[in-house]
């Protein structure tokens, strides 16, 4: 065998041994932990009903139907909004979430609970959090319905559930901003593990 | 008429060229980044080749991860290779794939709950509940075995329109495969006695 072959068939034969190492057995991610969410997200929307996303528009909703977070460092998810370096006043992110009804019963539709897992330097009460309901899937047209405005950590529930008794969606604007009176302490802080959940009841 | 081949110009001709030395030494670079393109060639084809292997195989099932909605155990641009097993063989805490009874897309997610009437309960690892519907038995396509890295993210570049990345990475193929021809041509040996002849 030359040399020149040598190096060939060690060639091919890493290939192919680096492509087969690269494929890992599913049955090892299998035990990780399954609630891990990363450090520096401000905010991990997940849905009871089916989360459907905003089609034809890209820089704002949740396009995969599977819950992705609304917000979140950048990197977790197609439409996710990057959160990652807010500052006071600047206007925070803004993302948008449709929320469909695919039951078959009459039921009541609302956005029941906004909760918060880890708040460093409790900057939940220093995040202000405006909801608007709309009946479109996108987010435009006229607002439906004021759904909460006012800080993440007082966060309670003050929406007028909508009904259907066929498939149906509602969109949803999440706006969250660091109040612009929010002070050094805050610099570095994160709030994760944000989970949105709606509810339908059937009536 | 003459005409200049891309062989023709790349042969040295050790008689008249005084820098051999050097000629010899770019065949060897040459050479080498010919062997690393064949490496390349052959990590992305494999991972490929294995990649869409389910859909001809019977029994086999492979399915792109294109949300981060089981994170960290999948990542999207993963190709989860399921194997279709009963529902019954699976335990729970397992990832199945299955289709979506409502969207009818391929869905893969853990398995959370088998019900006493044979459907199961899913949820994404980052999803904060289950998903809402329970999944009938007949649309269980099989219990993760693999994941394939990597080799979603074309698809997903191209759902997501992002031109750019799809075009770098066709590019980088192309010049790979442009290259590896220097690793596998007798002509580019750099120790053949074709190439050494007329050495010192």
């Amino acid at each position: 065998m030359t040399r020149a072959t040598t190096f060939r068939v060690a060639a091919v034969f890493s290939g192919f041994l680096i492509a087969i190492l690269m494929i890992m057995t599913a049955s090892r991610a299998v035990f990780t932990d399954p609630t891990s969410n990363d450090g520096n997200a401000v905010a991990a929307g997940t849905v009871v009903l089916n989360n459907v996303g905003v089609p034809n528009n890209t820089d704002s909703g949740i396009g995969d139907g599977t819950g992705d977070p609304m917000f979140d460092t950048p990197g977790s998810g197609t439409y996710t909004v990057d959160a990652s370096d807010m500052a006071p006043g600047d206007g925070g992110v803004v993302n948008c979430i449709e929320i469909e009804y695919s039951g078959t019963v009459a039921s009541t539709i609302e956005l029941t609970s906004v909760t918060v897992g880890t708040d460093t330097a409790s900057m939940a009460a220093v995040l202000d959090l405006t909801i608007d309901r709309y009946t479109s899937t996108d987010c435009t047209g006229t607002v439906d319905a004021a759904v909460y405005s006012g800080t993440l950590a007082a966060w309670a529930d003050a929406e007028t559930a909508w009904s259907a008794s066929a498939t149906a969606s509602r969109s949803y604007e999440v706006t969250i901003e660091l109040q612009s009176t929010a002070g050094n302490p805050y610099q570095g802080a994160t709030t994760s593990g944000i989970d949105f959940e709606w509810t339908a009841t059937s009536s | 008429m003459a005409v200049i081949t891309d062989r023709q110009a790349e042969s040295p001709s050790p008689a008249t060229d005084p820098g051999m030395g050097r000629v010899q030494r770019n065949g060897e670079t040459r050479f080498f980044a010919g062997l690393l393109s064949i490496v390349v060639l052959l990590i992305f084809g494999t991972l490929a080749v294995i990649a869409v292997l389910p859909i001809v195989v019977p029994g086999y099932t492979s399915a792109s991860i294109t949300t981060g909605s089981m994170r960290p155990a999948l990542r999207p641009g993963d190709v989860v290779i399921a194997v279709s097993q009963d529902l019954s063989d699976i335990e729970e805490g397992a990832i199945v794939v299955y289709e979506d009874p409502r969207s009818h897309d391929l869905v893969t997610h853990r398995l959370i709950e088998i019900r006493g009437d044979g459907s199961f309960i899913t949820k994404g690892d980052m999803n904060g509940a289950p998903d809402p519907v329970p999944i009938p038995e007949g649309n269980l396509r099989g219990q993760a075995q693999w994941i394939v890295p990597f080799v979603g993210w074309p698809r997903l570049w191209l759902l997501d329109g992002q031109w750019l990345l799809l075009a770098v990475t066709v590019v980088t193929l192309a010049t790979a495969l442009w290259f590896s021809r220097y690793g596998l041509d007798a002509d580019h040996d750099p120790w053949s006695e074709k190439r050494l002849r007329g050495t010192p």
